[in-house]
């Protein structure tokens, strides 16, 4: 297998799902069929991955004609390239494909659409080149280049930097709470991840409950997420590691695919409904409130997280943890913060703003 | 090929800034993508005009002279909404200046599509959408390609 002129590697930022990518398929009758794709992963050096979720003719195409093109837009440079490809094989099984489907099932969950988006297969393609389409950009106006971010400060001695602060930060803590704040700064000052949040397992294994926040207009403490909800409560459920490129195009993809499955319902269910489970959005709110049992109620669930997470620190509480962090894209690293309550898309939904939501389980 | 209509509900579609490519095929079958910036239906609404830049097209062309089949894939930046027009090429030629207006009122109505959306629209505006070329198509069939289970169907 030969090394490709532009390297996979060199443009993945096309493949963050920033700007939708294009897959053109050929008929054997010479008819051509293109379509949008969400999402790219690069799988190594000269392979990239697709999911199959909703092909027809694409896939009777590729069945016909392994020859394909993708069309990928780097969403900084705004340069375009055209990926010649060939179908290779289809994966139903094995990590590349749990983790496509990982993603696939946090996307449908926070938009509550679990079961409409189903992941058929893994379509792994072989790159046979690449090339940068000429003339997509016009010469007499300047690019605008990313602004200088956290993100673009990373290098190789960046996790030897993070390493040691969160070293420093267990010898010098005397408390948890300084502790869990400090591990928080960290990750925002040496990684960029500016919106944080480390939730526990509670005693039931059914839901997560937040012991500390970063980056939020409000404090996270006590907000709770079930196991399997949203990006959070999957990645606990799955306790896979999972990056969603792009929160506000999924957002927007995922209503658009319940209302051709389900015509009748009313309800847009990317909306959540009154009985959200998510507690934090109820917590919010009546911590807003000039009520006094509002105010009650809220340190009430503050004081059983603080509780919860002493008992924790104590070696009382065997739990599952995991830190759940949203980073910006360089595209929008150095937008002014906004308000945001939560790091889960469900709750964020007046923002399509490009983000990066990560999060992570740890056995502790 | 046997014409059909392009649904009167898609005419606003294609006069708004639209995201859409054009697909074409070798006459080895090996398919190709372009950017098509901006479209024009015809009266009778069993031909379209789509627009694409020249540069970015060359091999698009080419592939029209061996291969008239094409395949025009547009989508509301906005909403998602989107259906796919297969067809014939009947013409090629280079953009009028009328049509030049046309190109770079749908080229702005595509950023401004962008960046209510929150998208990274102060790049788009080096792209480069001039000089392009016209390529009529006579509609044959139209698809549904919103994202869903009913993508892929015909447009009823």
């Amino acid at each position: 297998m030969s090394a490709l002129a532009i390297p996979l590697r060199s443009i993945s930022s096309c493949f963050e799902a920033l700007i939708p990518s294009m897959l053109a398929t050929c008929a054997r009758d010479g008819v051509p069929n293109v379509m949008a794709l969400s999402d790219i992963y690069i799988v190594d050096e000269n392979h990239v991955a697709v999911s199959r979720q909703f092909f027809r003719k694409t896939h009777e195409n590729l069945a016909q004609n392994p020859r394909a093109q993708l069309v990928v837009t780097d969403p900084y440079s705004q340069n375009t390239y055209r990926l010649a490809v060939r179908l290779d094989r289809e994966e139903t099984a094995g990590p590349l494909f749990e983790l496509m489907k990982t993603r696939l099932q946090a996307v449908a969950s926070m938009t509550g659409m679990t079961g409409v988006f189903k992941l058929a297969a893994s379509m792994v393609f072989e790159v046979l080149a690449i090339e940068q389409v000429a003339g997509t950009l016009r010469d007499d106006v300047p690019a605008t280049l990313p602004e200088e971010s956290a993100l673009s400060a990373i290098d190789a001695g960046t996790e030897m930097r993070a390493l040691r602060r969160v070293s420093d930060c267990l010898r010098g803590a005397d408390d948890l709470e300084t502790l869990l704040d400090r591990v928080l700064a960290t990750l925002d000052e040496v990684l960029g991840f500016a919106h944080s949040m480390i939730l526990l397992l509670d005693e039931r294994g059914e839901r997560l409950y937040a012991i500390a926040s970063r980056g939020y207009s409000e404090s996270g403490i006590g907000a709770e997420i079930r196991i399997g909800e949203g990006v959070i409560g999957t990645v606990a459920q799955t306790r896979r590691l999972l990056r969603v490129p792009s929160v506000s195009y999924a957002k927007r993809y995922a209503p658009r695919a319940i209302r051709i499955a389900a015509p009748t319902r009313s309800r847009c269910p990317a909306s959540p409904t009154p009985r959200a489970s998510w507690r934090f959005r109820w917590w919010s709110r009546t911590s807003c409130s000039a009520c006094w049992r509002s105010r009650a109620a809220a340190c009430s669930s503050t004081a059983i997280a603080r509780r919860r997470s002493w008992m924790w620190w104590r070696g009382k509480w065997p739990s599952r943890s995991a830190i759940c962090s949203a980073a910006p894209t360089r595209a929008s690293a150095r937008r002014p913060p906004r308000a945001r309550r939560a790091p889960d898309a469900r709750e964020s939904s007046s923002s399509i703003r490009p983000t990066t939501a990560c999060s992570s389980t740890a056995s502790i | 090929v046997q014409g059909r209509e392009i649904p009167e509900e898609l005419v606003p579609l294609l006069d708004s800034g639209f995201g859409g490519f054009l697909g074409t095929a070798s006459a080895d079958q090996v398919p190709e993508a372009t950017r098509v910036r901006g479209a024009r239906v015809d009266e009778s609404r069993r031909t379209l005009t789509v627009f694409v830049p020249t540069v970015q097209a060359a091999r698009a062309l080419e592939n029209l002279r061996v291969n008239p089949r094409v395949a025009f894939m547009f989508a509301s930046v906005i909403t998602l909404q989107a259906a796919q027009i297969k067809g014939e090429t009947i013409a090629i030629r280079p953009c009028t200046d009328e049509e030049r207006a046309l190109v770079e009122r749908h080229m702005r109505a595509f950023i401004e599509a962008v960046e209510s959306i929150g998208g990274p629209a102060k790049y788009l505006g080096r792209h480069a959408c001039w000089p392009s070329h016209a390529i009529e198509i006579r509609v044959a069939e139209v698809f549904v390609q919103t994202p869903g289970p009913g993508s892929g169907r015909p447009w009823r």
